[in-house]
């Protein structure tokens, strides 16, 4: 039951009026008993001009999509294979990575020499014994290219001369002693101190070898003793350190010759305030309502001409810092019409925007392409492009309860509220835009025969206002 | 009709080919290739319904789409028939989602012909019994169903002879069957 080529052809020559009675009937008769075929000729009946450029288009969209898709065909197991590999290369990753906490262990190094390095009274032989560290490590050659920087730990002999006076060669050489001796009484937790340090040390310089982190976390040790770089007092001198061997892998910090750290310019990053030196910026502060009912507008955004922005809060609103040089700030927000005013050295800064009910084409996203919809709903054209004058409405329902108050009580015979004069006064409003009939002289208690009549009244006003809110009344 | 007859089978089969070497491979290049050999039709039908080149056009790529998605789910017999019921009833949500169903095309909706397993024994009886409902039916509806079933006329002649319209022919002969069926399943339960 499928409608071929020959089929659309045939259909294509009825509807041109070439075929003769008979084959006309033929047709007919098996569009009679085939839907899709029936089908098909009112569809092209109703297309009335041959389609078949579209129909090409369609078959060369499907052919691309198709092949856009070939990526889809890669069979599972390719996959499965790369989620494998990635996870053995992981598992390798992971065990190897493991395995270097027992190369650090320095325990047995340092115990083994302890001894002998007690007696002697030169700190560099001690720390000669220990592996000698490798020449290529970037925070020695930093330190190296600068001779009289007294962070420099050569741990040839040569270094001891650098280290400074007596005095504290002396504390130094009795602090590696005292700490060494520590280590001695009790190896194991010795050893943990030291790999305590070295895993700190590791977490520092983590992309060096193990043998150069062992070595590291002896400079460090060494260090300890030996550098009087500008720092604060012990505790920072790995922070020193750290910041040689960040010397250029971080932007911002540099090593002068002398070995002092200064930071260069902070990165500039946008809105951080706090960052931003407050000689070169100033603070704006403000608030964003609406224009016409005054509230505030919850989430409008701000963006200063350097392109500092921010958003006013639950209040509506902002504080910006921007550069003393700007002079130019904008508000905007959804539904409303974007603002832009000249600071002229204000600093407080007050935006009333105005509702802006600019329309939205509906844009149809389609797998293979988008289009934009033009469609003008027409609800949307009577309700939300409608200013509604809000005193007017007010007033208005404000009369109409009004005197539905006094027919109520004059109905009921309740307690009177409201007076003759207010009633007429809230008719003879209403009176003034629709004309209906109705009396707005009271005098006597009694505007209306019965709650009915008012009721009536009252369906028209409503009527009335729903016809003619739009029209700016007043 | 034979040649069409036999046309029509090779292309069936060409298609049953396409759909199991699909199922095989996953190459969506057949499956396009097995659709683009329906397009054109898929596009009328849908253009039937959605009176709109565009719409239609989107309609054909959106059944590509549920074609991939159930082309692996749905035991398929007979592709172009399974295919021509996926894009009447995409057709049809589209319609009932724009909420423009014109009444008119209610009308000229086409009941899919259901199988009437004519009893061979009792064609007699059910021959007899079609000719009583026939004579119940609308004078209308009776003399085109006549003039078309019976006498074998198209269309066009159809119209020549009775004077109705050609838009009115159509509805006859297709209120008529409808009455026609009715009436024989009601007098069948007999």
């Amino acid at each position: 039951m499928s409608v071929s080529k020959a089929d659309i052809q045939q259909i294509r020559r009825y509807l041109n009026g070439e075929l003769d009675a008979r084959a006309m009937y033929e047709l007919e008769l098996r569009a009679q008993n085939n839907a899709d075929l029936m089908d098909v000729m009112l569809g092209m009946e109703a297309a009335q001009t041959n389609h078949q450029p579209q129909i090409d288009e369609l078959n060369e969209l499907i052919a691309h999509r198709a092949a856009k898709d070939k990526r889809r065909v890669v069979p599972m197991y390719r996959t499965w294979a790369a989620a494998a590999s990635v996870l053995l290369l992981l598992g390798i990753g992971g065990w190897w990575l493991s395995r270097e906490t027992p190369k650090t262990q320095l325990a047995d190094n340092i115990t083994l020499t302890a001894p002998v390095d007690v007696t002697k009274t030169d700190t560099a032989p001690t720390i000669a014994k220990i592996p000698k560290p490798v020449d290529d490590r970037p925070q020695l050659r930093a330190a190296e290219s600068a001779p009289a920087t007294p962070s420099e730990v050569k741990i040839d002999p040569p270094s001891p001369a650098d280290i400074k006076p007596d005095a504290s060669a002396k504390a130094s050489r009795a602090l590696p002693a005292d700490l060494i001796e520590s280590i001695k009484i009790d190896s194991n937790a010795g050893a943990l101190a030291k790999n305590s340090i070295s895993d700190k040390e590791k977490a520092l310089a983590y992309n060096y070898s193990s043998a150069v982190q062992q070595k590291a976390a002896h400079s460090v040790f060494g260090a300890r003793t030996n550098q009087t770089v500008n720092t604060k007092d012990t505790g920072d001198h790995r922070v020193a350190n750290v910041e040689q061997m960040l010397q250029g892998k971080l932007a911002g910090i540099a090593v002068q010759p002398d070995g002092a750290i200064i930071a260069r310019a902070p990165v500039k990053i946008r809105g951080l305030s706090n960052v931003k030196d407050s000689a070169a910026y100033k603070t704006l502060t403000g608030t964003i309502i609406d224009a016409k009912t005054g509230d505030p507008l919850i989430g409008a955004s701000v963006v200063s001409a350097s392109g500092n922005g921010t958003q006013a809060d639950i209040n509506g609103k902002f504080t910006l810092t921007v550069p003393k040089a700007d002079n130019d700030l904008t508000a905007m927000c959804i539904g409303y019409s974007t603002q832009k005013i000249a600071l002229n050295n204000r600093t407080d800064i007050k935006f009333a925007l105005d509702g802006n009910n600019a329309s939205l084409s509906e844009v149809v996203v389609v797998g293979y392409g988008s289009r934009k919809k033009n469609r003008t709903s027409a609800a949307a054209a009577a309700t939300i492009g409608c200013q509604e004058n809000a005193k007017f409405k007010t007033r208005f329902f404000d009369y109409i309860a009004l005197v539905e108050k006094y027919t109520t009580e004059q109905t009921s015979g309740a307690k009177r509220t409201v007076t003759d004069k207010q009633v007429s006064k809230a008719l003879k409003f209403i009176a003034q835009h629709i004309a209906v009939a109705v009396d707005t002289n009271i005098k006597n208690g009694t505007a209306y025969a019965d709650f009915e009549a008012f009721k009536n009244d009252k369906a028209e006003w409503l009527k009335w206002y729903e016809a003619n809110k739009c029209k700016n009344l007043n | 009709m034979t040649l069409f007859g036999s046309r029509k089978k090779t292309e069936a089969g060409d298609d049953n080919a396409l759909l199991a070497r699909y199922r095989e491979t996953g190459d969506l290049a057949l499956l396009a290739q097995l659709f683009q050999n329906h397009s054109h039709t898929i596009y009328y039908v849908c253009y039937r319904y959605l009176q709109d080149a565009d719409k239609s056009k989107d309609a054909v790529m959106q059944i590509f789409e549920e074609l991939v998605q159930k082309v692996h789910k749905h035991d398929i017999s007979n592709f172009g028939s399974w295919l021509y019921t996926l894009s009447r009833n995409y057709c049809l949500m589209q319609l009932r989602a724009d909420k423009k169903m014109p009444s008119s095309t209610l009308d000229n909706f086409m009941e899919l012909p259901v199988d009437l397993h004519l009893d061979n024994d009792n064609k007699e009886e059910q021959l007899s019994l079609m000719e009583r409902c026939l004579q119940k039916l609308a004078e209308a509806q009776k003399q085109t169903v006549e003039l078309f079933f019976l006498k074998e006329k198209c269309y066009k002649e159809i119209t020549e002879i009775t004077g109705f319209t050609l838009n009115e022919v159509k509805s006859y002969i297709q209120n008529g069957k409808r009455n026609l069926k009715i009436c024989m399943e009601k007098n069948s339960e007999r």
